[in-house]
């Protein structure tokens, strides 16, 4: 499904970790909520917003073309080493990755996702949605 | 900025080309929340979480069960990698834990996310393609689960080079984990069996909804498959036997026979 143009469109899925996406964007929100007892939760989580549907389908996709990529092998992982992989310009990019060599750009692009917080951001999503939805 | 902007750009592109029947217009926002919006945010979590699940390539390999582990981590407990600290660089120590990793430690991370998902789908009452897609999720995670457990008791068995057969007291305790999550799959298509989903519009013409094999069979399927106890009537009918059987006598599925 992936072609070389469509890999960067996948890297958005990035900003699902980012603090501002967050199910509860940050800490003092959620003192804020709980103590002043805000009417208006929906404005201070982010939670089944319009930004995170279109995140969660794009990770759906890009999980899928990741993970149905037919060759995670020695010689996919010399190919990738002596490409260089596209910078995304936040402090999540590729440079900063785990010392563990990726084996190939599909593979490399879950350890980004999970460098950059994205699967505990979709855990905070789904416990905070699950809560709302009882 | 400039990756906000990217981000941004890259988005309304994507949301112009997509269009999965999934419209939530922001005017059926009941009180707080754009309920059908999280429900299709929900059944997308589900969806990537199966994809993920299903993926032999995370537990057949070293490597993968590594990626497994730090994506359980995440998935199931919620836990940032470095939170503290610049991404990745708690990498190296990340790896050395998950390549240590145990079946138990994968039960753990597997049952959490089980629980989870089960909590996400077993109050559904009017979207049955939703309560389908949590069951195959849920059936996704036991998947992984024996997948995992196999894969690693094969590679302990070659390193110590034992191969006595007898189950030890750890691979006993794998075993019930496993058999816990099957029972409550079994428990939860039971629920769902029960339910009434024709919607509350064509109830009046019932005719007008059907189930198929898609869910209904697959209920039917999970509900038997799963429930670790063998169903003694069929167990002992052959395929012919079990087409001439009378339905009545065997009674409905989980509830009295009628003698």
């Amino acid at each position: 499904m992936a072609t070389n143009n469509s890999l960067g469109a996948f890297q958005v899925v990035l900003a699902l970790g980012f603090p501002n996406l967050n199910a509860i964007p940050n800490q003092h929100d959620s003192q804020m909520i709980l103590q002043t007892g805000c009417s208006q939760p929906s404005n201070a989580f982010n939670v089944g917003g319009m930004v995170v549907r279109l995140l969660l389908q794009q990770l759906l996709y890009s999980i899928t073309d990741a993970l149905k990529e037919a060759v995670w092998s020695p010689l996919a992982k010399k190919k990738t080493l002596n490409q260089s992989v596209e910078v995304f310009d936040n402090v999540y990019n590729p440079a900063h990755s785990r010392s563990a060599s990726p084996i190939s750009k599909h593979e490399a692009r879950l350890d980004q996702y999970l460098d950059g917080g994205v699967f505990a951001s979709v855990h905070e999503h789904l416990a905070t949605m699950v809560e709302i939805r009882r | 900025m400039r990756t906000l902007t990217l981000f941004s750009t890259q988005l309304s592109t994507y949301d112009e080309g997509e269009d999965n029947g999934y419209e939530e217009d922001d005017d059926d926002v009941v009180g707080e929340y754009n309920m059908p919006r999280i429900t299709t945010c929900i059944s997308l979590i589900l969806e990537s979480v199966s994809v993920l699940m299903k993926s032999k390539k995370l537990t057949s390999t070293k490597g993968g069960r590594s990626m497994l582990h730090l994506l359980l981590n995440q998935l199931a407990h919620g836990e940032r990698n470095g939170k503290n600290s610049t991404p990745g660089s708690g990498g190296a120590a990340a790896a050395a834990a998950s390549s240590a990793a145990t079946p138990a430690i994968f039960l753990k991370g597997l049952k959490c996310l089980f629980d989870m998902i089960e909590e996400s789908c077993k109050t559904e009452k009017y979207n049955l393609t939703f309560a389908m897609t949590g069951v195959s999720t849920l059936e996704a995670v036991i998947g992984c689960a024996e997948r995992v457990v196999a894969s690693l008791d094969t590679t302990l068995k070659s390193k110590s080079g034992s191969g006595t057969g007898k189950l030890t007291s750890a691979q006993k305790k794998e075993r019930l984990t496993i058999d816990a999550m099957n029972k409550q799959l079994s428990a939860l298509c039971y629920t769902f069996m029960q339910r009434d989903w024709c919607p509350a519009n064509l109830r009046e013409t019932r005719h007008k909804f059907h189930y198929s094999k898609e869910n209904v069979s697959v209920l039917v399927a999970c509900y038997m498959q799963c429930s670790c106890s063998s169903v003694s009537v069929f167990d002992s009918m052959s395929a012919s036997e079990i087409k001439d059987c009378d339905v009545a006598e065997i009674g409905r599925i989980g509830g009295e026979r009628k003698h």
